[in-house]
């Protein structure tokens, strides 16, 4: 059962699915062979798995009647993910961090997913998806919510370099290397929804990744600290990522290894 | 209800649609009225969001100044455009070559705009013009919005060439998109030159145009700068 997507404007939710015959679980090879058992209710699949392995699914679920729910679902794990994330951040410095840290990182995804959603909406428009706006925000979120997801993941393994480190900057370079990575992995989500909406993945749609890592780079920049310590919450100073990674570089190669990083194994 | 209906058209001036102003259904007036409308909505958000690095007076300034480039360069190249494209075959008369270009120019506003909160953020979290480190922001700035503006731009082109091969002589998408873009850039930088400034440079006022507008184009001063490093590079 297909849709024909000029008879189904972008205005009018996607009708309710019908599950295939004789399909009770779908194999990952007829995913997206037909857009009603995209919209299929994520019946036992819990929504991380969802997000993890069918993406697609979700995505119809954000154009479909409970849209809110599903909406609410991915805000809660995104929340949760990157809380447990941003733990794991401020466990480096301790202190304010434990709970400033978390705070930031929530700040800082929520700041850039509102700032960067203007720019995907024009650009998956361009390539030629007829879509609302709601929807849009909603794959923003759900991109969020996977990252998140990956985060988390890989929270434990953070946690044990976090501990370990006493650079701030190699603590921050890993941190950042593992949010790159995970925002670079949600590209699944964007790529599920520009196939939902019948859109053609365009150079445009990768650009909006970069534009969305440049953009978190420099509001983690902003936000700072987040992974060391100061006597301000806010540092305050107008600095551009680049720079501010240059000098942080160059403070940690003056100071040396601490402890007794330096005697080998 | 103008702000819906403006809206609503969003998708088809982004979308395949094909050039509005083929369309024979009597709607082409609306479509260029639309384009209008976001051309001027799309770059103005982007002019302020530029200016607003130096204060918010060139904001302002540069939200006047960014629609008003767009539209003197489609005006200025207007009879340029429809020539070569009748010369090259194509269809399309010099008022339907003029809104096909406004079209593409409502493009490079909208994509503009959407990319106006980044270059916010980028601008309010840089040093500013009044700081030691003020030359490199100016840098930076400089090379984001040039990284926007070429996304846009390609934006439009890569559209506007789909929209052009309904005008075709033999209905594929020709060369003429790309010498249209030729000369929208040759004439648009000298343009952009005389209505400087934009987002400002460490140590001048914030003013709708420096002193001696029309003194100088941009490629002497191109030129100047690339024989300066060459053979005098103190």
């Amino acid at each position: 059962m297909t849709q024909d997507p000029q008879a189904s404007p972008a205005a009018e939710p996607n009708p309710e699915p019908t599950p295939p015959p004789g399909d009770d679980a779908p194999g990952p090879e007829s995913l997206g062979d037909s857009h009603a058992s995209e919209a299929e209710s994520l019946g036992e699949l819990h929504a991380i798995d969802a997000l993890l392995r069918r993406p697609q699914q979700t995505i119809a679920k954000l154009a479909a009647a409970d849209a809110p729910r599903t909406l609410a679902t991915l805000v809660a794990l995104a929340l949760a993910g990157l809380a447990t994330y941003g733990l794991v951040i401020g466990s480096f410095s301790g202190g304010v961090q434990w709970w400033a840290a978390p705070l930031k990182v929530l700040a800082a995804a929520g700041l850039c997913g509102a700032i960067c959603f203007p720019s995907l909406y024009v650009f998956v428009t361009l390539a030629g998806a007829r879509v609302r706006a709601s929807e849009v925000l909603g794959v923003v979120a759900a991109m969020l919510a996977l990252v998140a997801i990956f985060l988390a993941s890989f929270a434990p393994i953070a946690w044990v370099f976090t501990q370990s480190s006493t650079l701030v900057t190699f603590v921050g370079a890993l941190h950042l290397v593992v949010w790159i990575a995970c925002a670079i992995a949600s590209r699944r989500v964007l790529n599920a929804a520009l196939k939902q909406w019948r859109a053609r993945p365009t150079g445009l749609t990768s650009a909006w990744i970069l534009i969305l890592i440049v953009t978190s780079l420099q509001m983690t920049t902003t936000l700072r600290p987040i992974v060391g310590s100061a006597p301000e919450l806010l540092d305050g100073e107008r600095k551009f990522f680049l720079a501010h990674w240059a000098e942080s570089f160059a403070s940690d190669a003056r100071s040396g290894p601490a402890g007794d990083a330096g005697a080998g194994y | 209800m103008q702000a819906p209906s403006a809206f609503s058209c969003l998708p088809e001036l982004c979308g395949d649609a094909g050039p509005f102003a083929a369309r024979r259904d009597g709607r082409g007036q609306l479509r260029t009225r639309d384009a209008v409308l976001w051309l001027v909505a799309g770059s103005a958000a982007y002019g302020a969001a530029m200016g607003a690095w130096s204060s918010y007076e060139l904001a302002l300034y540069a939200a006047i100044k960014l629609p008003l480039l767009l539209f003197a360069t489609a005006g200025v190249n207007a009879l340029a455009n429809g020539v070569v494209a009748r010369a090259a075959g194509y269809r399309l008369s010099l008022g339907a070559a003029l809104r096909v270009v406004i079209a593409s120019f409502s493009l490079v506003g909208i994509v503009l705009g959407s990319l106006a909160p980044v270059v916010l953020l980028f601008d309010r979290t840089v040093p500013g013009p009044w700081s030691p480190a003020a030359w490199r922001s100016h840098d930076l700035l400089g090379a984001l919005h040039v990284a926007a503006i070429a996304i846009a731009g390609t934006a439009a082109v890569v559209r506007q060439r789909r929209w052009l091969a309904d005008f075709a002589p033999r209905g594929e998408p020709g060369a003429l998109a790309f010498a249209w873009l030729a000369l929208n850039l040759f004439v648009g930088a000298q343009l952009a030159w005389n209505l400087r400034p934009w987002f400002g440079s460490p140590g001048l006022t914030s003013e709708f145009l420096r002193e001696h507008p029309f003194d100088g184009t941009f490629y002497e001063s191109v030129f100047r700068l690339v024989a300066q490093s060459t053979f005098d590079p103190k």
